[in-house]
C-alpha cells in the first residue's frame, strides 16, 4: 500500500508558486556594515531590510569588537543597539591604560526619507552612537540607488566622526554659521541626547559600490570618511588610506559573512544572523487537532429544554471538566439553563485566547445538551473573569470548516465584561498546589572589565490556591556556578534602593526571594484589583496594591498602584533593613491599531523620586514583542550617575514561535544600562494590566485567526 | 564577548525544568525527537503505545468507520477513524495525530500538519466530478504568520480520464480517475480522485497547503 501512495503522491503531486511576492528594490540584497547597519563597510546606505527584520552582527578589526543589534521598527526607522570594545582606548580627555580594553555602548537611529523610485533613489538620515559617550559619534544623510540586479551605489555626506576624513566647512553653514563648528562633547555622566552636536562642524562625503556577482557574493568597496582620528592618535590604528575593500558571502538567506581590507592596513572579518519574527518558521503550528463541533439536527435544535433527570448538570460540569482539561483549560465554574451556558475557565496553552475560546466552544457543542443555544464564555486569569465572549451554537455549527468563517465567528460574537458569579457552579479544583524546580542563568553585562559574567543554579517555587484567586506562593533560589564576585558599591546620595542588588544574589544565595499572598478582584465593572503583602522581590517587601480600570472593548485602560515597602536584608532571610518607603504609579495605558504599545508611567519611585516612565513596544501578534524606556525623574545626571537616567530595552520571545507546539511560554529580558537607584520600580508579580489584557477585544482580535485552529 | 559557554548554558536553562502542573516544556518534546533518552525525563511525553480506537477488535467491528490516510509530509499512510459525522461532513483523525475533514469527499479542513487548510469552500467541484468533468471554485482559509486569515480563491478544471486499477489494501477495484486543476493568481495544485462506477470517491489526493501539500485518503 505505502508503494502505491508513493506512486500516487510523485505522479501527481503537482504545487506551483505562479509568481513571486513583489519587494522593492531597496529592500533587496541588504547586507551589514561592521557596525551592525545596512549598508557597506563601515559607512551605512540608504537600504533598508523588511519590516521587523532584526539583525545580529559580530565584527572585528584593529582594536575594534563590535556586538550590534539592529531593528527595522518600521518601513522606515531602524534602530541599532551596539556594544563594543576597543582595546587600549580612552576617550578625548582621558589617559589611556596599556592593557585596559575600553567598553561602551552606542545607540543608532535612522530615518528613510524617500524611498527608491525608477529613477531617484533612496534617501535616509541617520544618527549614529548619539546617545552616549560619542566614541563613535556622526550624522549623515545619504542616498542609494540600485541598478539593474547587481549593481548599487551610495553617495552621503557625515558630520562628526563620519566627517573626521576628507572634511571640509559645514555646508548647512549657509543657513546658520553657528553650525560651521561642532562644540566639545561634554558627555557628563553620559547616556543623554547630544542634540547640540547633531550636523554641526566639518562635512565629508562617503560613498561606495556594491556589485552582486553571485547570489551568495557580494563585493564592495567604499570611500570612508571616518579617520579613526582618536584611535590613531593613541596608535591603535594607522589608517593609511580612506578606502576600504570586501566581500559578503551569503550561504544562506539571513547569514552574512564579510570579510574586508580596511584603510590600506586592517584585515576586518564580521558575520550578520538576520530574521523577522514576522515569518514564522513554522506555519500555523503543530498544535493537536481540535475536537470536531457536533452539528444539531433540526430536531434537536429545537428543543427548548434538557431533562436533567436523565442528564445531570453535575454530570455535565464532569464531563466539561475533563474535556477541556485535555484542552489545556481549567474549567472552574458553569451555570446551565435550559437555552443557555456560561463557562469559566483559565487556559493554560495556547498562546491566544482566542485559540482557547475556539477549542471551548468546540467542547461545549459536543457535550452540552441541544436545547442550549447561547453560549457565554468567561476567560479568565489569576482566578478573576477577564471578559464574556457570548455566542450562538447555530453559529458554531455553521462556521467551522467553511472559507471566512474565523471572521464570521468574529462579527457574530458578543464581547463585553464578565458577569457576577450569581448562578454559577462551581467545580473543584483538581489541583491546588503546585512546585516547580528549574535551572536559572543570570546573566551580567556591561559590567566594567568583565562584560558579560552569570550565575547558574536552581530555582524552587511553589504556591497554593487557597481560593483561585487568592495565592500563597514563594521561591527560592540556590546558585552553584557563579563566575563573579562582590564588586564595588558605586557612591550616591541616593538611597541603594537597586545599586546594591548584587549583594542580595551573593550574600542572600539560597534564601527567600519572594514569598507572598496575592489577591485578585474584580470590585465593579470593568475594574479589576489587586493585593499582594509578603516579600515581593529580593530587594523589598510589604504591601502592593493595584486598580485597574480596563473597559473589554477600548484600545486604552488606566491603572494606579500604591506600594508601602522596607528594604530587606542582604541575606533574603525574613529581617528588613531601615529603608522604608511609600511609592506608587498612576499609569496609562494603549494599545495602537498599527502594532505599537505605549505605557506611560507617572508617580514616586523606590528612592523617592518622582518623576515618569515612557514605555513603547512594538507588539506583533505571533507574541513577539521589542520595545524600549525611559525614566526622567527629579533626580539630576549628576546624582544619577553614569547613564544620566534609566532607561532600557526589552523583548519577548514566545517560545510557541521556535518549537511550534502551543505554549504560553515566553522569554522575556530587559537590557538596562548600569543598574542605578533613580527612577527605579518595585518589581511584583501580577501587575493588572498585563494580567487581563489577552483576554480583552484588541487582544483576542489580534489572534483571532486562530478561533478554529 | 559572549562566549560560547555562557551561550551553551543558557540554552541548556531555557531546555529543563520539571514542575507539578501537567504541563510539559514543549522545548523537552522538540528535544526528545532528537535524543530519545530524553523520553525518560518526567514530563516528556513518550508516544503511545497503541491509539485507543485503533485496536483490530475495533477495526473488525466497524471497518466502514476506518479509511487509510497519509499525510504526505507525515510519511506513510496510516489507519484514520471517523470521530465526527454532520450529515456529508466526516472529520477523521488519523493515528498519527493529524486530522482531515471533507465533506461528501472534498476535503475542507486539516489540522495537526503545521500549515493547514483551516477552511476551505469548494463550489461546482462535487458536480463537475458527477458529472465527468467540468469547472468550479475553491476558497481556502489558512493561517499567516501574524495569526491573521490568508484567504485564497482557485478556478478550478476537472476533467475526466481513463479507468485505471486501485489497490485500497484490502481489495482491488475500478476507477476512473479525474484530475482537478485549480489556480489561483499565485499558485497551482492539481488533485486526483479515483471515482468508481458508483460515483463513490474510492480513493484521492487533495491539496492542503504549500508547506502540508497532500493528504491521500483511501476507502479500505
Amino acid at each position: 500500500m505505502s508503494v502505491l501512495a508513493n506512486r500516487l503522491l510523485t505522479s501527481v503531486s503537482l504545487v506551483a508558486c505562479i509568481s513571486a511576492s513583489a519587494s522593492s528594490a531597496q529592500d533587496q540584497g541588504v547586507t551589514y556594515t561592521f557596525f551592525g547597519t545596512p549598508g557597506l563597510l563601515e559607512m551605512p546606505s540608504a537600504v533598508a531590510p523588511a519590516e521587523g527584520e532584526i539583525a545580529a552582527t559580530f565584527s572585528g578589526y584593529g582594536p575594534y569588537q563590535r556586538n550590534a543589534f539592529t531593528f527595522q521598527v518600521t518601513q522606515r526607522l531602524s534602530a541599532t543597539f551596539r556594544y563594543g570594545s576597543t582595546e587600549d582606548y580612552a576617550l578625548p580627555g582621558f589617559t589611556a591604560t596599556p592593557g585596559f580594553d575600553y567598553y561602551d555602548r552606542s545607540f543608532d537611529l535612522r530615518y528613510r526619507l524617500l524611498d527608491e523610485g525608477d529613477w531617484a533613489p533612496s534617501v535616509a538620515i541617520g544618527l549614529q552612537d548619539f546617545l552616549g559617550t560619542g566614541q563613535y559619534g556622526g550624522e549623515y544623510i545619504v542616498a542609494t540607488k540600485t541598478f539593474g540586479d547587481a549593481i548599487r551605489a551610495t553617495v552621503g555626506l557625515g558630520w562628526g566622526r563620519l566627517a573626521s576624513e576628507g572634511g571640509f566647512t559645514n555646508p548647512l553653514g549657509l543657513i546658520d554659521a553657528s553650525l560651521e563648528t561642532r562644540p566639545t562633547l561634554d558627555f557628563g555622566q553620559g547616556g543623554q541626547v547630544e542634540a547640540d552636536q547633531f550636523f554641526r562642524g566639518d562635512a565629508a562625503l562617503f560613498g561606495g559600490v556594491e556589485w552582486a556577482a553571485t547570489d551568495a557574493l557580494t563585493f564592495k568597496a567604499e570611500y570612508s570618511s571616518d579617520g579613526h582620528v582618536r584611535e590613531s592618535e593613541l596608535g591603535l590604528i594607522d589608517p593609511a588610506s580612506p578606502l576600504n575593500f570586501g566581500v559578503t558571502y551569503t550561504p544562506r538567506p539571513g547569514i552574512y559573512l564579510t570579510a574586508a581590507y580596511l584603510h590600506g592596513s586592517e584585515l576586518g572579518l564580521g558575520g550578520t544572523i538576520t530574521f523577522n519574527p514576522n515569518d514564522r518558521p513554522i506555519d500555523g503550528g503543530f498544535d493537536s487537532p481540535p475536537v470536531p463541533v457536533v452539528v444539531r439536527d433540526a430536531n434537536a435544535r429545537a428543543a427548548q429544554s434538557w431533562d436533567r433527570n436523565v442528564l445531570s448538570e453535575q454530570t455535565l460540569r464532569g464531563q466539561l471538566s475533563a474535556a477541556m482539561a485535555r484542552e489545556g483549560l481549567t474549567l472552574t465554574a458553569v451555570e446551565l439553563t435550559d437555552r443557555t451556558a456560561r463557562v469559566r475557565f483559565t487556559n493554560t496553552r495556547y498562546r491566544t485566547e482566542a485559540q482557547a475560546l475556539g477549542r471551548a466552544a468546540r467542547i461545549m457543542s459536543d457535550i452540552l445538551p441541544p436545547s442550549i443555544e447561547t453560549f457565554t464564555l468567561e476567560p479568565m486569569a489569576r482566578g478573576i473573569a477577564v471578559s464574556a465572549a457570548t455566542m450562538r451554537r447555530t453559529d458554531i455549527e455553521r462556521y467551522e470548516t467553511v472559507a471566512g468563517g474565523t471572521s464570521m465567528m468574529q462579527e457574530r460574537v458578543v464581547l463585553s465584561d464578565a458577569g457576577t458569579s450569581a448562578g454559577l457552579q462551581y467545580v473543584e479544583p483538581d489541583q491546588t498546589f503546585f512546585w516547580g524546580i528549574s535551572p536559572f542563568a543570570q546573566l551580567t553585562v556591561f559590567n566594567g572589565d568583565n562584560p558579560v559574567s552569570a550565575d547558574y543554579g536552581l530555582n524552587l517555587s511553589a504556591s497554593y490556591e487557597i481560593q483561585p484567586n487568592l495565592v500563597l506562593s514563594g521561591s527560592v533560589r540556590k546558585s552553584f556556578v557563579r563566575d563573579r564576585e562582590l564588586g564595588d558599591i558605586s557612591p550616591s546620595t541616593l538611597p541603594a534602593v537597586r545599586r546594591e542588588g548584587q549583594r542580595y544574589d551573593i550574600e542572600g544565595d539560597g534564601g527567600i526571594r519572594t514569598l507572598q499572598l496575592s489577591h485578585f478582584g474584580r470590585p465593579g465593572a470593568n475594574l479589576y484589583s489587586r493585593v499582594t503583602v509578603g516579600y515581593l522581590e529580593p530587594a523589598f517587601g510589604g504591601i502592593s496594591t493595584e486598580l485597574l480600570y480596563s473597559p473589554v472593548n477600548t484600545a486604552w485602560a488606566v491603572g494606579g498602584e500604591l506600594n508601602y515597602v522596607a528594604q530587606r536584608d542582604f541575606d533574603l532571610g525574613f529581617g528588613f533593613q531601615d529603608y522604608d518607603v511609600l511609592t506608587g504609579h498612576a499609569s496609562v495605558y494603549y494599545d495602537f491599531d498599527n502594532g505599537f504599545h505605549g505605557q506611560v508611567d507617572v508617580g514616586r519611585y523606590l528612592a523617592g523620586d518622582w518623576g515618569a516612565t515612557v514605555t513603547i513596544d512594538r507588539e506583533f501578534d505571533n507574541g513577539w514583542r521589542l520595545g524600549g524606556y525611559f525614566t526622567i525623574t527629579d533626580v539630576d545626571p549628576e546624582e544619577f550617575g553614569e547613564g544620566s537616567f534609566d532607561k532600557g530595552l526589552r523583548i519577548t520571545v514566545p517560545l510557541d514561535y521556535f518549537v511550534g507546539s502551543p505554549s504560553t511560554q515566553e522569554f522575556s529580558n530587559t537590557l538596562t544600562s548600569l543598574t542605578r537607584d533613580g527612577g527605579a520600580r518595585l518589581n511584583v508579580d501580577g501587575r493588572l494590566y498585563e494580567t487581563v489584557r489577552d483576554a480583552q477585544a484588541n487582544e483576542l482580535a489580534d489572534g483571532w485567526g486562530r478561533f478554529w485552529r | 564577548m559572549i562566549s560560547a559557554r555562557h551561550a551553551l548554558l543558557v540554552a541548556i536553562v531555557a531546555l529543563a525544568g520539571c514542575n507539578n502542573s501537567g504541563q510539559t516544556n514543549p522545548l523537552l518534546n522538540v528535544a526528545a525527537g532528537f535524543v530519545p533518552a530524553l523520553g525518560a525525563i518526567p514530563g516528556v511525553a513518550e508516544a503511545p503505545a497503541a491509539s485507543p480506537g485503533f485496536s483490530p477488535d475495533q477495526i473488525a467491528a466497524n471497518p466502514d468507520n476506518y479509511i487509510l490516510i497519509q499525510g504526505q509530509v507525515l510519511g506513510d499512510p496510516v489507519l484514520a477513524r471517523r470521530i465526527a459525522q454532520n450529515g456529508l461532513q466526516e472529520t477523521w483523525l488519523a493515528q498519527n495525530g493529524f486530522s482531515a475533514v471533507y465533506r461528501d469527499g472534498i476535503m475542507v479542513a486539516t489540522r495537526g500538519l503545521g500549515e493547514d487548510l483551516i477552511a476551505a469552500t469548494p463550489s461546482g467541484i462535487r458536480a463537475a466530478l458527477r458529472a465527468g468533468g467540468g469547472t468550479g471554485q475553491r476558497v481556502h482559509d489558512y493561517i499567516g504568520d501574524q495569526n491573521e486569515i490568508i484567504q485564497i480563491a482557485f478556478e478550478c478544471t476537472i476533467t475526466g480520464g481513463e479507468i485505471e486499477s486501485v489497490n485500497l489494501g484490502l481489495r482491488e477495484e475500478s476507477a476512473r480517475k479525474y484530475a482537478e486543476i485549480c489556480r489561483s493568481q499565485r499558485l497551482q495544485f492539481e488533485n486526483a480522485y479515483w471515482i468508481d462506477a458508483s460515483g463513490e470517491i474510492l480513493t484521492s489526493l487533495q491539496f492542503v497547503s504549500q508547506a502540508s501539500v497532500y493528504v491521500r485518503r483511501s476507502e479500505l
